[in-house]
This record gives C-alpha cells, sequence and structure tokens, in this order.
C-alpha cells in the first residue's frame, strides 16, 4: 500500500503542485520562526589562560582538552551539584553538554602562555553562567593535574574558597563555590604545595570607568544642589507669617449722595420760588439738604481713610505672594532634583549589572608542614594566611618559562576569566535554514499525501474499474500526449 | 502559448503507425472491434466538460481511417461544439442541427479533408435549445444514410453533465464508448452510469 501510494503522490504533484508549494513555504517558515523563538538562549564563555612550563607541554595539555575529556569530567565531578545538568540522565547529560559546549583555543596578548575558550549556553543567564564556570573548573581541574602532576588536586590542599564576590556583583556574575578535597598530604611525596582560589573583578574599561565616574560626579554635584535649595526651603518657612489685614469696610457710595443732594437742592429751589422761608416744606427741605451734605462729607472723609489702608495692605500682600511664588520655586526645583538624582542612581546600578568580568586567580605556595596530631582522613583547618589570598597580577606579563620545569610557587597562575551571559541561540542560523527546508518538504510531503488519500476523484485504472456496473467493459488507458 | 489555445489544439496521432499515442489509439480501436459495434457506429461521451471526447473520437477515427475505411465524424456537442477548432471551420453555415431539424440533408453537411481522408460532419454554431424533438424522423434518416455511404460513423456526442439528451443519443445510436479524464471527480462519474445505465458499453480512461 505504501508504495503505491508514495508513487501516487509523487505522480500527483504534477496535480498538486500548489498545495506542495503552499506547504513547503508554510512548514519552512513556520518552523523557522518557531525554531528562532525556542532556541533562544544566553551564551556564557570562560577563558582559561596558562603559562607555558616545559616547552609545549601546555600547549600539548590545550589540545588534549578537548570537549569530551572535560564534559566526561564534568559529569564526574559535578554530578552530585545542582548545576544546570542535575536533571538530565548520564546519556543525554553528555549529549546535552557536547551541543552546549564549545572550546576554542585563542591567541594571548601575554608572552609564553596559552589560552582557551569555553563558550556555554543555557536557557537563563544564571545558568549559562554556571555552566560555563562549572566547565572551566573541570578543565581547569584536568589541566593542573597534567601540568603538574605531582601537585595534583587530591595532593593539594585547598586552603581558601572562592572570595565572595563584591556586594555589586549581581547573582548571575558570581561564580560558583568549588569543591575541593581537603585531605591530608602523603609524606613519602614531595612537598605539596598550597593552592589559594581568589575571585576578583577585572579592572573595568577606560569608557565604563569614566562614564562611572562621570555620573558619581553629577550625582555629588545633584546631591549638594538638592540641600542647598533645602536649606533655602527650610529658611523660608522658618521666617515669620505675613498678617495680611482683613479687607476694610465697603466704601461709602458718594456719588449716590451727591446726586440725592443735587434732587434734594433743586426741589428746595422749586419750594423756595414758590413759598417763604416758613413754610413747613421749605424748612423740610432744608434740613434733608443739610443732611445730605453731612452725610456726603462724612462718606468723603472715610473712603479716603479706606483708600489709605488699601495702600497699607497692598504691598504685604505683595511680599507674601513673592514668599509663595518662592517656595513653590523651591519644592518645584527639590522635586526634579529627586527626580534626577533618581535617574543617575538607577544608571548607575544599571552599569554595575551590566557585562561584569570576574577572574579566578589560582595561586600555589608552599604549604605549611603538616599537623601530626591532626588523625590521617580528616579534614585539616583551613590556615588562616590562606583567608586573604594574595594579590594576583593577572594582566602582568609572564615570566620567562623555564624549559622542562614543573609550575613553581609565586609564577603566573594559572586563571580563570568568566564574563556575562549574552543573548545567543542554540542553533546557528543556516542550520535552521536547512531545517526548516527540510520541514516544509516534509510538510508538503505530507499535504500532498492527506490531499491524495482524501482525494474523491479518479486516480488510477482500479479505481475506475471498481466503479463500472457489470456489463461495461474498461479499454484501456490513453497515455499523456502533448499537443 | 496560451492556455486557452493549448486546449483548443488536440493532439491527433491516431493515425500516425509509430507515435505511441497512434499505437495506443490502434490499440484501443482493435478492442471496440471485438466488441463489433451494431451497425458499425460509435458514439463517444464522458461524465463531464473537457474529459477528451473529441480528442479521442478524432483520433478513433483517424485510425479506422488509417485502415483504409471511409469514416464520417457526427458532432453532436451542439452546445460546445469543438471540431470546428481542430479540423477547421467548415464551408457551410449548416450544420447537424439543420439536419436533425430537417433544413437540409447529410450530404449538404459533409465536407471531407484532402490531407487525412476524414469525412467531417459538424454542428454548426453553438446553440443551447436543442430539444428532444431531434430525436425523430431526420435523425433517423442521418443515421440511416451515414450507414449506407461510410464504412465507420463516429458521433462525437455532449457529456453527461452539460446535456440531457446523451442517455436518448446513446440508446439510439447503439455502441456508446464513455471516456473518463484521470482525475476526475467520482460524483460526476457515479452520475454519468446512472444517467447511461445499460447503455454504456466501454469506457477508456484518458490521462491528460
Amino acid at each position: 500500500m505504501y508504495p503505491s501510494l508514495t508513487a501516487r503522490v509523487l505522480s500527483s504533484l504534477r496535480f498538486r503542485w500548489k498545495l506542495a508549494l503552499c506547504g513547503l513555504l508554510l512548514g519552512g517558515t513556520g518552523f523557522f520562526f518557531a525554531s528562532r523563538y525556542l532556541a533562544r538562549c544566553f551564551q556564557s564563555s570562560v577563558v582559561i589562560g596558562f603559562p607555558v612550563v616545559g616547552g609545549s607541554e601546555s600547549k600539548a595539555v590545550l589540545s588534549s582538552v578537548d570537549q569530551g575529556p572535560a564534559v566526561e569530567g564534568l559529569v564526574q565531578r559535578y554530578e552530585p551539584e545542582p548545576v544546570a545538568i542535575s536533571h538530565l540522565g548520564t546519556w543525554g547529560r553528555r549529549a546535552s553538554l557536547r551541543a552546549q559546549l564549545s572550546f576554542e583555543p585563542i591567541e594571548t596578548t601575554v608572552p609564553n602562555s596559552v589560552a582557551l575558550r569555553i563558550v556555554a549556553k543555557e536557557k537563563t543567564p544564571e545558568a549559562a553562567n554556571a555552566l560555563a564556570i562549572a566547565v572551566g573548573q573541570a578543565v581547569l581541574d584536568q589541566a593542573e593535574s597534567r601540568l603538574m602532576p605531582t601537585h595534583s588536586p587530591a595532593a593539594s590542599t585547598s586552603s581558601a574558597q572562592p572570595a565572595p564576590p563584591p556586594s555589586t556583583s549581581t547573582p548571575s556574575s558570581s561564580p560558583p563555590p568549588a569543591a575541593a578535597p581537603v585531605t591530608a598530604p602523603d609524606p613519602s611525596s614531595p612537598p605539596p604545595l598550597r593552592k589559594t582560589v581568589t575571585w576578583k573583578a577585572a579592572p573595568e574599561s577606560a569608557e565604563v570607568a569614566a562614564t562611572r565616574r562621570q555620573l558619581r560626579d553629577q550625582l555629588v554635584q545633584e546631591q549638594d544642589r538638592k540641600s542647598r535649595l533645602q536649606d533655602d526651603l527650610a529658611a523660608l518657612n522658618a521666617m515669620p507669617k505675613i498678617q495680611v489685614p482683613h479687607p476694610a469696610s465697603s466704601p461709602s457710595n458718594e456719588a449716590a449722595l451727591k446726586s440725592q443732594l443735587n434732587t434734594a437742592n433743586n426741589s428746595l429751589i422749586n419750594l423756595e420760588n414758590r413759598y417763604t422761608n416758613l413754610h413747613p416744606d421749605v424748612i423740610a427741605a432744608k434740613r434733608r439738604v443739610a443732611d445730605l451734605q453731612s452725610a456726603l462729607e462724612e462718606a468723603i472723609v472715610k473712603n479716603a481713610a479706606i483708600a489709605k489702608q488699601d495702600a497699607a495692605n497692598q504691598s504685604k500682600v505683595a511680599e507674601a505672594q513673592a514668599r509663595l511664588t518662592r517656595e513653590s520655586t523651591l519644592q518645584r526645583q527639590i522635586a526634579q532634583l529627586d527626580a534626577q538624582i533618581a535617574r543617575d542612581t538607577a544608571e548607575l546600578d544599571k552599569l554595575g549589572q551590566g557585562k561584569k568580568t570576574w577572574i579566578q586567580v589560582i595561586h600555589y605556595s608552599p604549604a605549611e608542614p603538616p599537623v601530626a596530631s591532626q588523625p590521617a582522613g580528616s579534614p585539616r583547618p583551613v590556615p588562616a594566611a590562606a583567608a586573604t589570598p594574595a594579590p594576583a597580577p593577572v594582566s602582568s606579563p609572564a615570566p620567562a618559562p623555564r624549559p622542562g620545569a614543573a609550575l613553581q610557587p609565586d609564577e603566573q597562575p594559572v586563571t580563570l576569566t568568566a564574563t556575562s551571559p549574552v543573548p545567543a541561540m542554540f542553533l546557528a542560523q543556516p542550520v535552521l535554514g536547512a531545517l526548516s527546508l527540510l520541514f516544509g518538504l516534509l510538510l508538503a510531503a505530507v499535504m500532498v499525501w492527506l490531499a491524495e488519500l482524501l482525494s474523491r476523484s479518479v486516480k488510477d485504472a482500479e479505481s475506475l474499474e471498481a466503479e463500472l456496473p457489470y456489463g461495461v467493459h474498461y479499454l484501456g488507458e490513453i497515455p499523456r500526449m502533448t499537443p | 502559448m496560451s492556455r486557452a489555445l493549448q486546449e483548443t489544439v488536440i493532439p491527433l496521432e491516431g493515425d500516425l503507425p509509430f507515435s505511441p499515442g497512434g499505437e495506443r489509439y490502434k490499440q484501443l480501436l482493435d478492442r471496440i472491434l471485438e466488441f463489433a459495434p451494431a451497425n458499425r457506429r460509435i458514439f463517444v461521451t464522458s461524465p463531464g466538460n473537457g474529459d477528451g471526447k473529441t480528442v479521442t473520437a478524432a483520433n478513433l477515427a483517424l485510425a479506422l481511417r488509417a485502415r483504409q475505411s471511409s469514416v464520417l465524424l457526427v458532432e453532436l456537442a451542439f452546445e460546445r461544439p469543438k471540431l470546428a477548432a481542430v479540423f477547421g471551420s467548415p464551408p457551410s453555415r449548416l450544420g447537424v442541427d439543420s439536419v436533425l431539424a430537417g433544413r437540409c440533408s447529410l450530404e449538404k453537411i459533409v465536407c471531407r479533408r484532402n490531407d487525412n481522408g476524414l469525412n467531417l460532419a459538424m454542428a454548426g454554431p453553438a446553440r443551447s435549445d436543442v430539444d428532444l424533438a431531434i430525436f425523430g424522423k431526420p435523425f433517423q434518416n442521418m443515421l440511416e444514410m451515414a450507414k449506407k455511404r461510410y464504412d465507420w460513423t463516429i458521433f462525437d456526442g455532449p457529456s453527461v453533465e452539460a446535456s440531457d439528451q446523451v442517455e436518448e443519443f446513446a440508446r439510439n445510436i447503439g455502441f456508446t464508448l464513455l471516456v473518463v479524464r484521470k482525475r476526475s471527480s467520482l460524483k460526476l462519474l457515479r452520475r454519468a452510469l446512472r444517467t447511461l445505465d445499460g447503455a454504456i458499453d466501454t469506457v477508456i480512461l484518458n490521462n491528460r
């Protein structure tokens, strides 16, 4: 059934090429974008630097530290640890790690040294960072045992845990603690070296440092200005309050009194023309005129007093208004400064949380004599001197190598540099494209196959003959002819 | 070449001795002859339009002509006549419909191609008002005349989808050949088989 169906699908491509093309485009683009979305990850890298000891021995070590042994070492060493690989089975864990990790020897600017870059990819920045540093640690241990066979990690004493990262570090950029075993040394072996492991933040780039310095200066200036403004505001509030008097009584209506007086005078003149001065109406009119005149004089005096009072109040009101304006201006400036300070602080924090580089420095120094009274196999107490590891000049050039000699104490240390994770993809773009094309072709074939399976048409001679009633003869098929 | 023009050009290989198409049509003709069609008449029809009736009828006529038989190719697809597009327009405006209407005789509309010797009776201009009255005496006269004057008469009929008169044609003419195009609808095929129940003799599959 299946071969004939496959052949039918292939032959039906002539009729269903539009459907196939649609499936190819739809499947290909859909797969491509879906994979791009799902393959998003974060990439973290560590760089391990080795001094060249004993001629080409270090390079041989680097070339031998390929992907396989490193992963094996990681699996064996970190299996019980809660790193990002703990949820995988043994085989799947290795396969997954091989897909997630890449190893690349790189050129170094430090003379007489070689370096290896390990790139790890994970879904979250924290996991990528943890994986990169864990693998780097595993490779480092392996390289140490190869470089210094007499001072293998089992024989050496790990005297210090990694220093905790500075308070400005973020959880994503902090290195994981190392889990080095602590055992008693073998008296027959050469004098053991004490291994001191410290983590230090790599110096910032000049540009970042300049930005940080500028931001800090700006913040200091803004704080100063804010404190000055706050002092001004406090002084303003401490000044005695201005008592603004209540407005004086309403002024008398002088114009109305004048008009009433005119009217009274006119009526008095009319009465005097008609009557003598003894007529009661004239007497009453004269009394009214006199009353109005006295009321008008009082009103004039009162209005003058009110005008004088208003003039005196106006200066106090203007002073109070000026003080209020000044107070609101100061408060607005303080609010603006607060906002600016918050922005600058956030920017400074962001600068601190940005790409940060941590350097693990390992020093070997002569160990203190073993404590005879301590039982074998029990952990030895950590020496006090180890708590304060010696500073390691990472960027200083290494001393000239001595061919054939092993790594000596206080020589150029082995370094492990970790960088903050950056966004990346699990699969490269060309691989995604090829997979998308493959998926598109598959979908097109499936769509044509389904269409052919569900088609209700005369597909071939068999399907035609199956429909024919008894007595009707099938003669044959006419081949395809082109005109 | 445009698609419409391509569809009007019909491959004619029925009389070619060494072409695959010609050989296949000769084989089909042998199979048809085994059934000894009554009155040496073959009616070609199909379930749907564009299934290849005209190309089959023309190539069978050419295959018969290659055997030195005199052949008359009669077009009965009045609604969708195609022979004029294949063999060129006839000199007369009268067609088979005029013969069936009793306006003229068959001799007046038959024209003969000089290149292949085919005798053609074309349908005339396309028309859709053909009714069952055509199956009267003029139709029987045409069949008798064709039988008398030609060895074989091949009728290029309408499709079951396009005409309701296919069954009548099939029963009057006799031997019916149903042309089914590959990938055509099963629904149309079943409808044609129901319509022509008992009137179909042979079926061929056209792999266009």
